[in-house]
């Protein structure tokens, strides 16, 4: 199959070299090779099936919370292996947070849903707490809608709040890098397009991984593209170039809705 | 660079098609005055500003497909994008029709010949429809577009009046052929710009109302 993985220009915030996936037998990702550029949003595009979402969960080492799991290769985060047996993965996941397709608020207060990271990571003083929920609000651009009832519990905020809250609550430890597994898929058209102003916002500060099935989202917010088939990257390359002038015929098809 | 909103990029496309309007404008201005202010240097001038126009012209286009590619814009913004393309395919000719007029004086000078009609109505008047057109286009006017598109008639007859002119001084003074074929060259030239004067005004209705008004036709 023809490939075509493009080097890029910017500052690399992870590599991932010759990396492969297995769940027990099942070999979910093949021998990929990619670049994630920092401060830079990059989407990861493909079917559902193309390993996608198994091979953003391998950037914080999500799958170790299953046994059977298997990798191969090297993701280096900064130059250094996270796949390393000596990684601390509390500290990889502060580094590297991730939200997830449904929002995921606790039963808690929207306050103390925010707060929750950042007291796990040993903050206690009560002013440095709430300076930091509320900057970690306003960035996800939730503070206006919610300043008057921090204390209400969070699963009273509609759909598209609780989603800028999983967000808060990411975004409120600083991680270096946030990957974002389908953020939109269960929200309404409004709520989705003030995630999407979010994610091309955080962008600019923080290195941001999205794995999205709408490949016009990933038009629309990220920088850097990769098409996934069968556990394999077959073209990666910045998003403009991906969209307008893809080198390989498969990625053409699947962008133009001809595949099959 | 990040990625900015499709309305942030709408704004930094309009810019562009801006400053190529108010080159192309200067451009004419130029020419028109190379015919009393003649020099190389002024010629030359006015080609590399041609030679910005078509750099201009390459870049307007890739941005705005770009944005059709990875925006999917929708009604407004759609029509914006279509508009800019078309005003930037404009411009860039009106460029060309200015480059033309500045070339022909420019060799009718260097070879001593004079000019044998006097071309400042149909440059004032092309001027007064192009910067007319392109007022209506930033201001998004598009009861001043009509106006445009109405008075685009009249430099037709003053165009055709300047050839008889030109025709009959030949048809006098033969040897004045070769100035005088480059006047006709010049006149047409004038007379295009404010074609696209018209062209201009017609992307601006379509850009504000979504009709296409064009040949008389209204859809």
């Amino acid at each position: 199959m023809d490939r075509y993985i493009a080097r890029i220009q910017d500052p690399v915030k992870i590599e991932i070299r010759h990396l492969n996936f297995y769940y027990g037998q099942f070999h979910a990702l093949k021998d990929i090779n990619l670049q994630i550029a920092e401060r830079k949003v990059t989407a990861l595009i493909g079917p559902s099936g193309c390993g996608k979402t198994t091979l953003l969960r391998t950037m914080n080492r999500m799958h170790d919370l299953y046994p059977g799991n298997r990798y191969e290769g090297e993701i280096l985060l900064d130059g250094r292996n996270i796949l390393d047996r000596k990684m601390d993965l509390m500290e990889l996941r502060q580094r590297v947070g991730m939200v997830f397709q449904k929002p995921t608020p606790f039963n808690a207060s929207i306050f103390d849903n925010v707060a929750f990271g950042l007291k796990l990571k040993g903050i206690r003083n009560r002013r440095e707490l709430e300076e930091r929920v509320e900057k970690a609000l306003r960035d996800a651009a939730l503070w206006d809608e919610v300043k008057d009832k921090l204390k209400e519990n969070a699963l009273s905020l509609s759909g598209g709040q609780q989603q800028r809250l999983s967000i808060a609550r990411a975004i409120a430890v600083e991680p270096e890098v946030l990957l974002f597994d389908e953020p939109t898929s269960a929200l309404d058209p409004v709520s989705t397009s003030k995630i999407e102003e979010l994610i091309r916002r955080l962008g600019q500060s923080m290195t941001v991984v999205i794995v999205t099935h709408n490949m016009q989202q990933a038009a629309r917010v990220s920088d850097y593209t990769a098409f996934m088939y069968f556990g394999e990257i077959i073209e990666f390359n910045s998003t403009d170039i991906i969209f307008t002038r893809p080198r390989i015929k498969l990625t053409e098809d699947y962008i133009t809705g001809r595949f099959g | 660079m990040s990625r900015r909103s499709l309305s942030e990029e709408l704004e930094i496309l309009m810019g562009e098609i801006e400053k190529e309007f108010s080159i192309v404008l200067d451009m004419l201005d130029r020419a028109r005055d190379l015919v009393e202010n003649h020099s190389e240097e002024a010629y030359r001038t006015i080609m590399d500003m041609e030679d910005t126009i078509n750099r201009m012209e390459v870049d307007i286009e890739s941005h705005a497909i770009k944005l059709l590619a990875l925006y999917q814009p929708e009604a407004g913004d759609l029509r914006t994008i279509i508009t800019a393309i078309k005003v930037n395919n404009d411009l860039e000719r009106a460029a060309d029709h200015v480059e033309n007029i500045a070339r022909d004086v420019h060799l009718m000078k260097r070879d001593g010949g004079k000019m044998v009609v006097d071309v400042s109505e149909i440059y004032s008047r092309t001027r007064k429809n192009f910067s007319d057109a392109i007022d209506a286009f930033l201001k998004r006017d598009t009861r001043e577009a009509r106006e445009i598109i109405m008075k685009d008639s009249e430099i037709d007859r003053l165009r055709d009046r300047l050839i008889e002119e030109i025709v009959g001084e030949i048809t006098i003074k033969p040897e004045i052929a070769p100035s005088a074929l480059k006047a006709l060259n010049i006149v047409q030239n004038f007379e295009r710009i404010a074609d696209l004067a018209t062209n201009i005004a017609e992307d601006t209705i379509f850009w504000v109302e979504g009709i296409i008004f064009r040949h008389g036709i209204e859809r």
